[in-house]
């Protein structure tokens, strides 16, 4: 080719043409940054499976992945929206609580621990989804339980009376879990 | 005896002024965040486009009506402050909706609520720019920013 000097722009691109009509049609998930980040350990729990699946196929797609993993993809959005609409029915009042406040707090999960606790009661209570951190090491208790949050710039102490008795006896027992396994 | 307080009017006006610019800033800072405390040193996942938060943009004609390119770069390179401005009609915006509720494509612009939500905007901005834009530098950039954040263009993304 001639002398053409390639351009780059810092845009991300968005393509606006709608996809052709043999794909069949997936509802988005209607839900904006901190609500998704308040949902997304639970999301995790129920879609695991769905997600390695997706990310295997376009590992295995070699780069064709974007076309070729169009059904996997489908299958990942449907089961990240029915956990929201799931926890919406649910729980509505304790999501609302945890992603205002993340909203509010430079979305920094270690500030909103109070509402996260009573989400996560909540959650597991109606839906028996649990917050686990993937990769967290075993012998401590998760960040989340911890009463004492180092880096919080509202309250090192977060958890009232009654949610640090739960998240001690919820520490304790994880801790009873592993030594017996 | 008389009091001097010829000395102490210069304090008044450094007190004075430093109280004006505080005062403004809070202004602007509270309008562009919509009341929330504002977002800072924000991640990774929230800035994916390294590229768009580099300096060197060069002039993009087209692009963005009457406003700066770079801060048109910034807001897209925040990639999930930009997906809730396209689903809400604003850079702080959150919503909630259960999926399948009309009107929701987070690829395109919202269509029935930005009019009006730009429009409530770009009153009270630029009732804020007007204000304080003369006093310093700053001011002229908080109002920059904002409007940055405020003209947003549906017309781009539909």
């Amino acid at each position: 080719m001639a002398q053409r000097d390639a351009r780059f722009n810092q845009h991300v691109l968005v393509d606006t043409t709608p996809m052709p009509d043999h794909i069949p049609k997936v509802e988005e998930i209607g839900t904006s940054s901190a609500p998704l980040l308040s949902a997304s350990y639970f999301i995790g729990a129920r879609c695991k499976a769905f997600n390695d699946d997706f990310m295997q196929c376009k590992q295995e797609a070699n780069g064709r992945g974007e076309i070729d993993c169009l059904k996997e993809g489908r299958k990942v959005t449907r089961c990240a929206s029915s956990v929201i609409k799931d926890i919406n029915t649910h729980c509505l009042a304790q999501f609302k609580a945890h992603w205002e406040c993340l909203e509010n707090n430079n979305h920094n999960l270690f500030e909103c621990r109070s509402p996260e606790f009573s989400l996560n009661k909540c959650v597991f209570q109606n839906l028996g989804l649990q917050k686990t951190i993937p990769g967290a090491p075993e012998d401590q208790v998760p960040v989340h339980l911890r009463p004492r949050q180092k880096y919080s710039v509202n309250a090192w102490n977060q958890f009232d009376l009654e949610q640090r008795k739960e998240a001690r006896e919820a520490g304790a027992s994880l801790f009873k879990q592993q030594e017996q396994k | 005896m008389g009091v001097p307080f010829e000395a102490l009017i210069p304090y008044g006006i450094v007190i004075g002024m430093f109280t004006v610019a505080a005062t403004g800033i809070s202004y602007t800072k509270h309008f562009t965040n919509e009341g929330k405390k504002p977002r800072w040193n924000n991640d990774l996942w929230d800035r994916q486009s390294k590229l768009g938060r580099s300096m060197n943009i060069r002039f993009l004609p087209k692009y963005g009506v009457g406003l700066s390119h770079r801060i048109w770069a910034n807001i897209q390179s925040q990639i999930v402050m930009e997906r809730d401005l396209r689903l809400t009609g604003s850079l702080r915006g959150q919503i909630n909706n259960p999926p399948g509720t009309k009107g929701i494509r987070s690829q395109q612009a919202m269509e029935g609520r930005e009019p009006y939500l730009l429009g409530y905007k770009i009153a009270t901005f630029s009732h804020a720019c007007a204000l304080f834009s003369f006093l310093s530098i700053i001011h002229t950039t908080a109002c920059f920013l904002e409007n940055a954040a405020v003209s947003y263009n549906p017309s781009y993304y539909s």
